[in-house]
């Protein structure tokens, strides 16, 4: 026994290694599975509020872009909404299956694999796990993490990000990948070969999603016929410039918690 | 407490907010410098390999926190902590074995040695473990030598900075 013990004594740096080495590894295996609870993440009001803190002194310089932008989308809804109420009875207004919840993007990340983004609204607000997160020009990502006052957000620009879409003209679904390339240019897949797609087609967000659909997310600037000329190899450029985003809106839909329950009656997610 | 470890401490909080405020933003094209790692570069020598064991895990837990990034800087962090005595011997020689190195007296060949040794086995776990596939690791290399060529200079002018304004 004595001779165990001082053996691990001897060996308790290697140990030591070993282990903290396999904390450390799990933790990564874990940050790559999707849909668990995360431990290690910038959601927590430590790291969110430094990065809040330092947002605030950066967005000064961006604020006339910002400025310019609400104006804009005031704009087009002002359009909309004038277009909306002379066509339709008010009551279509009452039943909105969505709430938006505007949010800042405090810490922005574009040029690595795995892109993860830091937005200031948390649980507090009502934000949970996989709400859909846009901007007037397009979409953003899907919330990853939820810390009290600040979440995470997997970018579209994630190697492990995968958005339900369509093509705006014809309805063909397809999925929203991301090679890693470039920041500004994602992929599309399964689109068949039947599909009539062309280049500067505008592809929106599809039918089940948890984004309401028709949110507009890029245009299409290459589309041939892979190898195997059954379906498509799409890049699609997308409309949000992803290195300067500043507001989003995280989108809550309110029917798809019944549309799970339906989906799987057993309960469990 | 002594003076050291809070001097020690404070080092490590310093160079976890430089990195994360100052350091990540210096982007050039896709690469960035992950200057952090200076804490373990240099530690002292003579310290408790248990202590310097546990404390390079934590730098790279809290930067994980601040990237959001599982335990990918922890683990590339004990990685080069654990096989700093090899590198230390095999870029200083035999003056590591009496333990009287001094970084500003080496020579420069032996410091860019022993600095890119430790930077390049980091950023390679680091940028493997960060895609965790086999199909980017083009991605991974290039990365790791553009990242390492880049904070193997940031480090050295820093180490020269200091270590000129101590005397």
């Amino acid at each position: 026994m004595q001779q165990v013990i001082s053996y691990l004594l001897k060996k308790k740096n290697f140990l030591l290694f070993i282990l903290l080495l396999s904390i450390s590894l799990a933790l990564t295996i874990q940050s790559h599975s999707y849909h668990k609870g995360k431990f290690i993440s910038a959601a927590n009001n430590v790291t969110g509020g430094l990065y809040e803190s330092v947002n605030h002194v950066n967005e000064f310089v961006n604020l006339d872009t910002y400025n310019e932008r609400l104006l804009k989308e005031n704009a087009k809804l002002r359009k909309e909404l004038s277009n909306y109420s002379f066509h339709s009875t008010s009551n279509d207004l009452k039943e909105v299956p969505y709430a938006f919840i505007p949010a800042k993007l405090i810490e922005n990340s574009f040029h690595k694999k795995n892109n993860i983004l830091v937005i200031n609204k948390g649980a507090k607000h009502g934000i949970t796990i996989d709400m859909g997160v846009i901007t007037t020009d397009g979409i953003v990502g899907i919330i990853e993490n939820v810390g009290e006052n600040y979440s995470t957000v997997l970018s579209v620009l994630h190697i492990q990000s995968q958005i339900n879409v369509q093509l705006k003209k014809t309805n063909h679904i397809g999925s929203l990948i991301w090679d890693g390339d470039s920041p500004f240019k994602v992929q599309l897949e399964d689109i068949t070969k039947v599909a009539p797609i062309k280049v500067n087609d505008t592809i929106v967000t599809g039918n089940y999603s948890i984004f309401p659909q028709g949110i507009s997310v890029g245009k299409v600037v290459k589309a041939e016929l892979n190898q195997t000329q059954n379906y498509f190899d799409v890049d699609v450029q997308l409309f949000n410039d992803m290195s300067n985003i500043g507001y989003v809106y995280v989108v809550k839909n309110k029917a798809l918690k019944e549309v799970n329950q339906l989906l799987n009656p057993s309960g469990n997610e | 407490m002594n003076k050291e470890v809070v001097l020690r401490i404070l080092f490590f909080m310093l160079l976890v907010l430089l990195q994360v405020l100052v350091f990540s933003n210096m982007r050039i094209g896709a690469y960035v410098p992950y200057v952090y790692i200076l804490f373990i570069i240099i530690f002292p020598i003579k310290s408790d390999r248990t202590v310097f064991l546990l404390s390079s895990f934590l730098l790279g837990l809290s930067l994980d926190f601040f990237f959001s990034s599982g335990g990918v800087h922890a683990a590339a962090c004990t990685i080069i902590a654990y096989i700093r005595p090899q590198a230390l011997k095999f870029s200083f020689g035999r003056s590591y074995e009496f333990q009287t190195i001094k970084l500003n007296k080496v020579s420069i060949a032996a410091k860019l040695a022993y600095f890119s040794i430790l930077v390049v086995i980091h950023h390679l776990v680091l940028f493997l473990l960060e895609t965790f596939n086999l199909s980017f690791i083009l991605y991974s290399l290039k990365s790791t030598l553009f990242s390492s060529i880049y904070t193997v200079l940031l480090c050295l002018v820093l180490v020269t900075l200091f270590s000129k304004r101590k005397e």
